[in-house]
């Protein structure tokens, strides 16, 4: 993942708005590889959607540079890199005098494709969505639900077919059930057609599910990067420990794809004889198997049924922080 | 009921005369509330793009709102002196206040959440204008043109005043001779008018705000 090359680097990134004490966002720097999704984390006010801003220009750095697929992002022009670029605002911002198709075709129908080939772009969208087209493609956004409302946020961004997508909070307004489907929708849509995606959230488990890799942000400034794991693991501050509730490890286990602790070895997997997990299973499935398998390496599943790796006790023990190192030191 | 009568008798007998200042009347109405959306619409979504000229200018404009519009007249006259041409820079100006300060607020308060999207997006500031602001913008301004229009029927009476023609003609005898008759065949015309123009302009207004809320 983050040995692909790079699709969007941020370069000691600054930005202080006009009369502001403090600058929004702080010397941030962060890398996020082609078909990475990568998590912006933190707290309402850290300067998430600051930072993504940036990105597409709506606003301008203060300091520092953002390159895009390997280009300053200053010397293209805003529009052009904004086309190229899904953007799913954190209010939704749906046109309300447009349909929801007309919403989804606003991209497609910039760049001049044909009718026929926005319309069939909208209905496949839609039913990527969870929408059926004939029942939504008309509405207004005034008929949709929330939830359904950030839905065709989300296609609307992705209709011209975007290499790069930046989503601020697009599951903010969507119950537990709807938004767990939308969490799985996106992973999927993600390894289908290898999407790079900066995701902001202030909401941990949906970052620990959906993340390659985690930016913790607090203040303005990127407190750490890395994997779920490797957060879980070794916070580098206290406010990551804290944030990422280290005391509810059993609870974060649960959130965290077994496959992001796995260890790609097939051959272990072939000669193991534990019961198999399902890629998409929880670290904690992980952990109950283990214990089941006397703590054996557990072989891991894909989709179509192949082994394709295993998983061992120091994999879930360290994804757990250490949690029994940390009873002892109070 | 004898001044109806007359009026009823004088307009059978000068139907001709009537048509004529009716059709300047309404070429005059309709003339001045077109110069004045064409400089108002412009002038109010420029206004609305820069925050602090645009409140300002408007709190100019809403207490301007209470000069009458006679005494726009009398203030434009010696410059124009008599005339259509004078009636029409008057009406104009008198049309404005409405068109412009309804521009300015329709595009002002566009939910800055779908401008972002629409930046976001990629669109370019005239696509901006032409698909999403100016539609969303549309009933607001079309009840200001509406406002103004109706305004404008009734206040191009006046033009009658300076030789301006139209239905204020036969008030301005009708006043002269101490006719009432003459007074209704100008007066109910303009009411009746002024209701249409309110009426009538109501209705596009009303199908470009269904397809928004
Ligand atoms: N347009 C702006 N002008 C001035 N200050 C701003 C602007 N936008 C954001 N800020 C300030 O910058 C800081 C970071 O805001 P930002 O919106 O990036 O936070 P966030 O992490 O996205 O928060 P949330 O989770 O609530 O969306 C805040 O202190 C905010 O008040
Ligand atoms: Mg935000």
């Amino acid at each position: 993942m983050t040995h692909l090359e790079p699709a969007i680097v941020l370069d000691r990134v600054s930005k202080t708005f006009p009369g502001a004490a403090r600058p929004a966002v702080s010397e941030c720097s962060l890398t996020v590889g082609a078909g990475e999704l990568v998590v912006l984390l933190g707290s309402s006010g850290s300067g998430k959607t600051t930072l993504l801003k940036m990105i597409n220009r709506l606003y301008e750095p203060t300091s520092g540079t953002i390159y895009v697929n390997g280009q300053d992002v200053r010397a293209v022009s805003a529009v052009e890199l904004r086309r190229r670029i899904g953007y799913v605002i954190q209010q939704v911002g749906l046109f309300p005098h447009q349909t929801v198709a007309q919403n989804i075709a606003t991209v497609p129908r910039i760049l001049g494709w044909d009718r026929k080939r926005i319309e069939e772009r909208c209905d496949f969208l839609l039913e990527l969505m969870q929408l059926p087209p004939e029942q939504f493609r008309d509405r207004r956004p005034r008929q949709l639900s929330g939830g359904q409302q950030q839905r065709v946020g989300i296609a609307r961004a992705l209709a011209a077919d975007p290499p790069i997508l930046l989503m601020d909070e697009p599951f903010g307004a969507l119950d537990a059930i709807t938004r767990e489907t939308l969490q799985d929708e996106l992973l999927r849509i993600q390894a289908q057609f290898q999407k790079t995606i900066l995701f902001v959230t202030h909401d941990v488990d949906e970052a620990l599910k959906l993340a390659d890799r985690i930016a913790v942000m607090k203040d303005g400034r990127i407190e750490q990067v890395g994997t779920a794991i490797e957060l879980l693991h070794r916070p580098a501050t206290p406010f990551v420990r804290q944030l990422l509730g280290a005391d509810d490890w059993l609870q974060r286990l649960s959130v965290v794809p077994v496959r992001r602790a796995m260890n790609a070895e097939p051959e272990v997997a072939a000669a193991s004889s534990a019961q198999p997990l399902p890629a998409e299973a929880s670290l904690r499935d992980a952990l109950e198997a283990l214990l089941r398998s006397d703590l054996k390496p557990v072989p891991i599943v894909d989709r179509r049924g192949r082994r394709v790796g295993v998983v061992r006790w120091e994999d879930v023990r360290a994804a757990a922080g250490d949690p029994f190192g940390q009873v002892v030191s109070p | 009921m004898a001044a109806l009568e007359s009026a009823l008798t004088y307009l059978a007998a000068n139907a001709d005369r009537f048509w004529k200042a009716l059709g300047i009347h309404l070429e005059l109405a309709a003339a001045s509330l077109a110069v004045a959306a064409a400089v108002c619409i412009p002038l109010g979504i420029w206004a609305a793009r820069s925050p602090a000229a645009g409140n300002w200018a408007m709190n100019v404009i809403e207490a301007l709102r209470v000069v009458p519009s006679l005494a726009v007249l009398i203030l434009v006259f010696p410059y124009l002196g008599f005339g259509a041409r004078t009636a029409m820079v008057a009406l104009s100006i008198l049309a404005s206040p409405p068109i412009l300060v309804n521009t300015y607020v329709a595009y002002r308060n566009i939910d800055p959440a779908v401008l972002e999207a629409a930046v976001g997006m990629g669109m370019t500031p005239g696509q901006i204008l032409r698909w999403i602001e100016t539609p969303l913008a549309a009933p607001v301004v079309m009840a200001g043109i509406r406002t103004a229009a109706s305004e404008v029927v009734a206040s191009a009476t006046l033009a009658a005043f300076i030789g301006g023609g139209g239905l204020g003609e036969f008030i301005v005898n009708g006043l002269a001779m101490n006719n009432v008759g003459l007074l209704l065949v100008g007066g109910i015309p303009v009411a009746l008018l002024a209701l249409l123009a309110e009426g009538l302009l109501s209705i596009p207004e009303y199908v470009v705000r269904r397809r928004i809320r």
